[in-house]
């Protein structure tokens, strides 16, 4: 098995699981956790999975999992160290930059679905079996996750009358 | 205008990044359009903040993800692991227990986890107040209106009732909008409603409020709910927490339609947007009645 397991695994499909775990990870030790204990699962889940054209989807969806797992489980724990922005380097061009601050304010899940499309370079079918979507639907919200970016690119304080508490916005449970 | 959609779309699912990708027309299309240049932009740019960090040796980290997986085998529970070497007697009653199990489960209704109430949202659009000093909700006619809501609480709610008044007020791009939510599910909440409505007719200077039924969505014990993500289907107006996401959206929409209109077969569509510091909902809801073959949108 471990020979269809390497195969399945090629060079491209590791590295790409490694920029993936390392995307979500805020150190290069937490993303190499990661990526062994997702492959330590893929390989024990091997014979489960039945096309092997969807290994890649399949493993990072594994991937995904396992990272939530840990979050759950370190959520009680205080971060040991500060976060190391991993795109950073990328950061000189104002465009990327502007684009990796507009993402960070986007909803999770369209954050998520641009990531995983466009960063991680994975298709329609790999990012809908990640998300657990169809690829119509991913397609569909992906146009609504650009056009959402593309507002947060283009944004401009909205001017708010100041007299209003809160910066514009009243509530108050009478 | 619907060839210039198709193309944005074509660019952002092919991660389009040049024009040699494109057809010499829908080259003349992108040429001229610099919302469209910008898209592949956009598409290079992502593809370009891939982390770059060296990944470690493969072979190491396989022979580590080995050695891990043999160390902790995962449980497995296949129907053949579960009817592996038992007696035919043994193997019937799982059969049966497993039976009951699908068929349970079959039968009880999935529920959202999420409580709901109903009610009526009053929406008062004053316009523009470009001008306005101070406090606004301390001035004439809002200083009138919150006096005038909590005496109508006063007046008809009792402690402990679960029936709610809340007042929100939105200023946008010099405009203000005031929302009256009267959260009931008393039989009398139209009764209710007519008592708001003739409370706040005492008050000058209001404009007419505008009346539309609404449901509120919240965890079980209805707290923190609100008025955060509101949306209009049909003329009814959900209302989730700011914290609701899209999957929660979307099944507490379904369930609100299969309570609303049982039989009908329905597709709940939710994507939440920022944009700026506002959190926009999109909703995109199909019902086929059981009876009629039309689609309603």
């Amino acid at each position: 098995m471990r020979d269809r397991f390497e195969q399945a695994l090629s060079p491209e499909v590791y590295q790409a699981a490694w920029r993936y775990a390392l995307r979500l990870s805020t150190r290069r030790e937490d993303a190499e956790d990661l990526l062994q204990e997702s492959l330590a699962k893929a390989y024990s889940r091997f014979s489960q999975l039945r096309d092997a054209s969807r290994f890649k989807g399949w493993l990072f969806s594994i991937v995904r999992s396992t990272h939530l797992d840990r979050l759950r489980r370190e959520r009680a724990r205080p971060p040991e160290t500060a976060e190391l922005p991993q795109l950073a380097a990328h950061e000189t061009d104002p465009l990327t930059r502007d684009i990796a601050e507009a993402l960070a304010l986007l909803p999770q899940p369209q954050h998520e679905l641009l990531s995983l499309f466009y960063i991680d370079g994975l298709n329609l079918n790999e990012t809908g079996q990640v998300l657990g979507i169809r690829s119509r639907a991913v397609r569909q919200r992906l146009y609504r996750a650009r056009q959402a970016l593309r507002k947060q690119l283009d944004s401009i304080p909205a001017v708010e009358c100041a007299t209003v508490p809160g910066g514009g916005n009243y509530h108050e449970n009478l | 205008m619907r060839i210039y959609d198709e193309l944005k779309e074509r660019i952002y699912a092919e991660r389009i990044v040049d024009l040699s990708k494109l057809t010499p027309d829908e080259r003349a299309i992108v040429e001229v359009n610099p919302a469209l240049m910008q898209a592949m932009r956009e598409n290079q740019a992502m593809q370009s903040m891939q982390p770059d960090a060296p990944a470690p040796a493969r072979e190491a980290m396989l022979r580590a993800a080995y050695r891990a997986a043999d160390d902790v085998e995962e449980p497995r529970m296949t129907l053949t692991s579960i009817f592996a070497a038992k007696r035919w007697y043994v193997q019937t009653a799982i059969a049966v227990v497993l039976l009951a199990v699908v068929v349970g489960f079959w039968l009880i209704p999935q529920e959202t986890g999420w409580a709901q109430v109903d009610g009526y949202m009053l929406q008062l659009d004053f316009g523009s107040i470009a001008d306005c000093e101070g406090d606004i909700m301390a001035q004439p006619p809002m200083s009138e209106l919150h006096g005038v809501l909590k005496q109508f609480k006063a007046d008809n709610f009792t402690d402990g009732d679960d029936a709610k008044v809340m007042l929100n007020a939105m200023v946008k791009d010099g405009n203000l909008t005031v929302t009256i939510s009267l959260v009931s599910n008393d039989e009398n909440s139209e009764e209710l409603l007519s008592k708001l409505q003739e409370a706040l007719s005492t008050v000058p200077g209001l404009p007419t409020p505008s009346v539309v039924p609404s449901t509120w969505f919240g965890d079980k014990d209805m707290t923190g709910f609100g008025c955060s993500l509101d949306l209009d289907f049909n003329g009814h107006r959900f209302n989730f927490p700011d914290s609701a996401t899209e999957e929660e959206i979307e099944a507490a929409i379904l369930s609100w339609l299969e309570s609303e209109h049982p039989g009908a077969e329905a597709e709940v569509d939710a994507t939440i947007e920022q944009v700026g510091e506002e959190k926009k909902v999109m909703i995109r809801v199909m019902v086929k009645p059981p009876e009629g073959s039309e689609d309603k949108d």
